[in-house]
């Protein structure tokens, strides 16, 4: 179950909040639990196998390894951990490079689970003797398919403790989701439609290739980011405070900052994790290479199991590199409008390999990027689908920079008399219009659900 | 004291998880392995194990062309001059297609039934009910595709195409023919990495046994 979904937006959501918000105390919590579980098993029953698998084998050797090194046993200790690290990734592994159909959230659910265990190994937080809260941890039902990768040292607290704070909590996680909602399916969706468009067409002149990795660019920002709205959204409304999943990434000045803004959660783990254990940025320069180096040919990997990703990943990280060690400042002085567009069309020309399905088309595309196809850089054929989304590409620029929110939320809030009035009837205008959308378009899933 | 019994508690924890997770992928991969079995092969051993009539016309869908028409040709042939098969001794093979419950079918036919284009396949084998009140029916399928994830791909569009297949003669038969809706309902689908099979009809667990000996070999 997707949560754009009409099931989960009008039957699945509001039984699981009224479940949630009638249950006293501590009981929200296994209610939780509870939820997740039925959410996790209706579209696949038989991968919720692995998911509780995660569960209680992360659960009996966060305790094991804890209890090992209270006692002092450091040796076994480590030892056990790395054999559940091993575990783990090995299970990962396997349907990542299987025939075997991916289970939905696998990547992101084992990720936590290592969370888990390295912030109870390096003592970050304490091991969790209730099973249900590790449960909750790693399949929180609105975090479990696609993230966000939450930490469980910023978490833990939260689910032991837990908090229902209605008024400041519930109204923000509502506005939230839903604005997750109409990027999803007032931007994604029909980007897609544009984006398969352009690549119908078999011999593109260099400008509809380009107008085509727009598309697809805007299509995964708007897809991924209105995902994790909805996520962070829901998880705010039963009491759960994330940190943002994407920070306007297509306006960062360089290719390090975009990564500090496109799926944060992800970049936070890897550097939590890999980089700052194999020595960060405090060793000598060939050292920081190396470990520059683990990191991005890790998330390329991360991503899918075909060479298309890890090239994706090696792509990033020697542009990364290169920034770093080469560039430095140098290029600080530049206005920033220069340097966004000049990290957007590095970023764009990598989603060539994200999108391809293998090397071959992936260079097929970029040939007719530039103009292997002999027919020029414009056609008429450019110009009617140009035509056609002119309007929503220009949506999907506007919206990529935070000035519209800012303005907005300035006026409707502060400046306006009962803006928020306006704004109230705004945000259920643009509900009806996604619900209206969404019965008459058919069902589409995200695009992170299949990493 | 406690400290240890608690250590030993949790080792015996993600032992039982452990355990429980290999036996899960162990089914799970069951019938993911890519096969090098020649489709021939298998063919060969799915029809001797269903007791359905060996099909000439069958090598029409894996084989080249000509191979067909000689066959058509020789059944032309065979029709021009109907009193010389009606005098002569009826073939042993051929009274058991008269009786036969299902009967092969050719490329349209394998188009009609279940909306998939043949020339997609690296060997396709039909046999389809011969009667309306038939729910005998029997397709194998060798996927085309080297990498595992062609495979899944196509696994899955086959999958869901059997199963739609099912669900229609299941709902044809439904309410007015409960034996052959019971037919179907015990009709295998099963999937093996690269080949795919679907039968319906009594010989269902005969034939899907020896479909997965003949890969395991």
């Amino acid at each position: 179950m997707t949560l754009s979904s009409l099931t989960f937006l009008f039957l699945f959501l509001p039984v699981a909040l009224l479940l949630y918000l009638i249950l006293p105390g501590r009981a929200k919590i296994y209610m939780l639990g509870i939820i997740s579980l039925v959410f996790y098993a209706w579209g696949n029953p038989r991968d919720i196998v692995l998911l509780l698998f995660s569960v209680v084998f992360n659960y009996a050797s966060a305790l094991e390894m804890d209890e090992l090194l209270y006692r002092r046993h450091w040796t076994l200790g480590k030892l056990s951990m790395i054999f559940t690290v091993i575990v783990n990734v090995a299970v990962l592994c396997v349907y990542k490079y299987s025939s075997a159909a991916l289970p939905v959230g696998i990547s992101f659910y084992t990720f936590s689970a290592l969370s888990y265990i390295f912030d109870v190994y390096y003592d970050k937080a304490p091991a969790e003797r209730n099973p249900v809260y590790v449960l909750v941890y790693i399949g929180l039902f609105s975090k479990v398919t696609s993230g966000p990768i939450v930490q469980y040292k910023d978490l833990y607290a939260q689910i032991r403790d837990h908090q229902v704070r209605l008024r400041e909590d519930f109204g923000p996680g509502i506005l939230l989701f839903l604005r997750g909602l109409f990027k999803k399916v007032l931007l994604a969706d029909p980007l897609g439609l544009a984006f398969a468009q352009v690549t119908a067409v078999t011999e593109k002149t260099a400008g509809l290739a380009w107008l085509g990795v727009c598309f697809y660019a805007f299509q995964l920002y708007y897809d991924f980011s209105g995902y994790s709205d909805m996520a962070i959204g829901i998880s705010r409304m039963l009491g759960f405070r994330f940190a943002d999943n994407f920070d306007y990434p297509y306006t960062s000045g360089n290719l390090a900052e975009f990564w500090r803004r496109w799926h944060i959660s992800l970049g936070a783990w890897f550097r939590e994790y890999v980089y700052i254990p194999l020595g960060g940025n405090r060793c000598s320069v060939p050292r920081q290479m190396i470990n520059l180096g683990a990191v991005w040919l890790l998330t390329g990997i991360w991503h899918g199991s075909t060479f298309n990703f890890v090239l994706w990943g090696i792509y990033h990280g020697a542009i990364i590199m290169f920034e770093r060690f080469v560039l430095k400042k140098r290029l600080d002085k530049l206005p920033k409008v220069l340097r966004a567009l000049g990290t957007d069309i590095i970023v764009f020309f990598g989603w060539v390999l994200f999108f391809s399905s293998g090397l071959g088309s992936a260079m097929r595309y970029y040939g007719q990027m530039f103009g292997s196809a002999g027919l020029g850089f414009w056609d008429a054929q450019a110009s009617f689908i140009l035509r056609q989304y002119f309007v929503l590409l220009l949506a999907g620029t506007a919206f990529a920079a935070p000035f519209l929110h800012n303005r907005y939320e300035e006026i409707m809030y502060y400046k306006q008399k009962g803006g928020f009035l306006v704004s109230a009837f705004l945000y259920l205008g643009l509900f009806a219009l996604c619900i209206a959308e969404m019965v008459s378009s058919t069902y589409s899933t995200f695009l992170y659900a299949a990493f | 004291m406690l400290g240890r019994w608690k250590i030993f508690a949790a080792d015996l924890l993600r032992i039982l998880a452990l355990a429980a997770i290999i036996l899960f992928l162990m089914v799970q991969f069951k019938g993911s392995r890519i096969s090098t079995a020649a489709f021939e092969d298998v063919s060969g051993v799915v029809i001797a194990a269903s007791g359905l009539p060996a099909a000439p016309q069958q090598a029409e869908i894996t084989e080249g062309q000509e191979q067909a028409q000689e066959q058509t040709e020789a059944a032309e042939t065979q029709e021009q001059t109907p009193e010389q098969a009606e005098t002569a001794e009826v073939p042993a093979q051929a009274q058991e297609q008269v009786q036969a419950p299902a009967q092969p079918g050719d490329n349209q036919m394998f188009k009609r039934l279940y909306g998939l284009d043949p020339e997609a396949y690296d060997g396709v084998l039909l046999y389809y009910p011969t009667t309306n009140m038939n729910a005998e029916e029997l397709l194998l399928i060798k996927l085309k595709g080297s990498s595992q994830e062609e495979i899944r791909e196509q696994q899955e569009i086959v999958q869901t195409a059997m199963e739609t297949r099912r669900q229609t003669q299941m709902h044809t038969f439904e309410g007015y023919a409960p034996q052959q809706y019971a037919t179907l309902e015990h009709s295998v689908i099963d999937v093996q990495g690269n080949y795919l099979l679907f039968v319906s009809g009594d010989f269902a667990q005969q034939t899907q046994i020896a479909f997965e000996k003949s890969l395991a070999q």
